[in-house]
């Protein structure tokens, strides 16, 4: 060891032997990562023609620390080979976006990267720097601009309309590349923050009892300030693929596959037969044929149908860890998964595993696309 | 879970802390950073499961945390609020040779002061190493050598030789 490197140690040593006293870090963790998960599951609510959702148990948006890390030596597989087989869907892997067509798109060097989704003018990237959510407009050139930021934060079905919160103000606006056009602005919503467009108002929710939104309410920009109305404590988990109602659990344990009213806010229909205690995100297909709810170890298909009567899903799939789901064009969808994509085929039961080209992270996210 | 997660951060957040000050260069960045890790870190407890893992995550997070940051917020040297040493009056060379080499490390790239953290501080391995920050043993060893080099030039040039010093301890041993 040379004399250069013991003084190193030496130094090092030095300079720690007296650190602060941080107050309740774990408490601080835990109430952050609360707004985070909260935050995710905002975006995932967003969509409509292809849902995506972020978030609950998994972490599969959460930027990999040891992927995309800004250590820039880290080489990307070069696209060199016209033949590449290459993912049916947009990708988000590590600190980047690998589209279907091969290209290698790098994303705001932000230390979490929530969620991304393509929308027909480029992409919308949502980051997170130690409890604040921005989003990111990325042109189809691979240019990022920010956009809006806010604790709370989401995205119409078509990517054309944001909501966000920004201290203690909710506001939304109209959405064109990176400017944002604000249409109306309200106060006095409390705890409540904008987490999905449905019915033709905002869903504001709210969490009052640990992680996850726990209480839910209205608010329609076109009629003026948000004024507080019906509430409710089922737990809200998406719009419908039209955007008219709300997929949620219903129930004392949130035991009940439930339609919510908007309006209303009650269900109107449900299903008690259906195990669905351990669903943490539901995905609606854009033909709204199909509801596919993703549990912490299994995904579950339901026909909607027959999902009112139904005693059980009309497929499984054994597919633990998941927490976002592309729809494609017919029967089919994309999970996410470790080096690979999952494509699954509505009627197959076996998944395809999909080797991704351009990319060497670990975890990759299909990019569901909104408005397309 | 929350247990667990509080029973992990009482037993490692001192020493995250103490890296993460190493890395950022002062203690309320330092504080920043390690919140960020551990908010992460509490993300994807229920995924890594095995406390091992959790300190391997809590780890890397870290320092890729705090190597983004220095990149975006860095711009200058920061003053210290608490001497790292008591300074005794035969220690004063070494005292000032000491706050020298301190400045010329967080001169360096972000990359080559963690690198030098990790081996230096941390003590871990090229190959251990090369994990916690995702690269190749090979970029370890040169950003390690490149720095280690950079250390010598500068620290030559503001007059202070490490070999001096460290004569200096051999002969008081002795």
């Amino acid at each position: 060891m040379g004399l250069l490197e013991d003084e190193l140690r030496s130094t090092f040593a030095a300079h720690v032997t007296a650190p602060p006293t941080v107050d309740d870090p774990a408490g601080r963790a835990i109430r952050s990562a609360g707004r985070t998960r909260r935050r995710r599951a905002t975006f995932g609510t967003a969509a409509v023609v292809v849902t995506v959702a972020l978030g609950g148990v998994g972490i599969g948006m959460l930027k990999s620390p040891w992927s995309g890390s800004g250590i820039d030596d880290i080489a990307l597989p070069a696209l060199t080979s016209p033949t590449a087989a290459h993912a049916p869907v947009d990708v988000l892997a590590g600190g980047t976006i690998v589209t279907a067509d091969g290209r290698v798109i790098s994303l705001p060097n932000q230390t979490t990267i929530l969620s991304a989704a393509r929308v027909p003018d480029g992409w919308l990237v949502e980051t997170d720097e130690t409890g604040l959510a921005t989003l990111w407009y990325i042109d189809p050139a691979g240019q990022a601009k920010a956009v809006v930021n806010g604790d709370f934060l989401t995205i119409s079905g078509d990517g054309s309309k944001l909501a966000w919160r920004k201290g203690g103000t909710v506001s939304v606006g109209d959405r064109v590349g990176s400017t944002v056009t604000p249409t109306a602005q309200t106060t006095g919503t409390g705890l409540l923050g904008p987490i999905a467009f449905a019915g033709g108002g905002v869903v504001l929710g709210a969490s009052t009892k640990g992680l996850g939104y726990d209480t839910f309410e209205m608010w329609y920009p076109a009629k003026g300030a948000y004024k507080s109305g019906p509430s409710s404590t089922d737990k809200i988990l998406t719009p419908t693929a039209d955007g008219s109602e709300l997929w949620g659990l219903a129930g004392a344990d949130a035991s009940c596959l439930a339609l919510i009213k908007p309006q209303s806010l009650t269900a109107v229909q449900t299903n008690c037969e259906l195990d669905v205690a351990g669903v943490h995100k539901i995905f609606p297909s854009p033909d709204g044929r199909w509801l596919l709810a993703v549990g912490t170890e299994r995904v579950d298909l339901y026909d909607l149908a027959t999902v009112w009567t139904a005693k059980g899903p009309n497929w499984s799939w054994p597919v633990a860890g998941q927490n976002v789901a592309a729809w494609m064009e017919g029967d089919t969808f994309v999970l996410g998964g470790e080096f690979k994509l999952v494509q699954i085929d509505v009627g197959e039961t076996k998944p395809t595993d999909i080797p991704v080209a351009g990319t060497a992270e670990r975890f990759l996210t299909p990019i569901p696309s909104l408005g397309g | 879970m929350d247990a667990e997660f509080r029973q992990f951060v009482t037993a490692r957040s001192a020493a995250l802390l103490r890296t993460a000050y190493l890395l950022v260069g002062d203690w309320a960045h330092a504080e920043d950073v390690l919140q960020t890790a551990l908010t992460k870190t509490y993300l994807a407890w229920r995924r890594l499961g095995e406390i091992e893992a959790v300190e391997a995550y809590a780890r890397r997070v870290l320092v890729t945390t705090a190597t983004s940051w220095w990149r975006r917020r860095w711009h200058g040297e920061r003053p210290t609020a608490v001497m790292p040493d008591r300074v005794m009056p035969d220690r004063i060379d070494e005292q000032i040779e000491r706050q020298a080499l301190w400045r010329q490390v967080h001169a360096l790239p972000a990359r080559q002061r963690a690198v030098l953290v990790l081996r230096f501080y941390e003590d871990l391995t090229e190959v251990e190493t090369a994990r916690v920050l995702g690269v190749a043993v090979g970029t370890v060893k040169s950003q390690c050598a490149r720095a280690l080099a950079t250390l010598r030039t500068r620290l030559a040039e503001d007059g202070v030789e490490p070999a001096a010093n460290h004569q200096r301890h051999m002969e008081r041993k002795a």
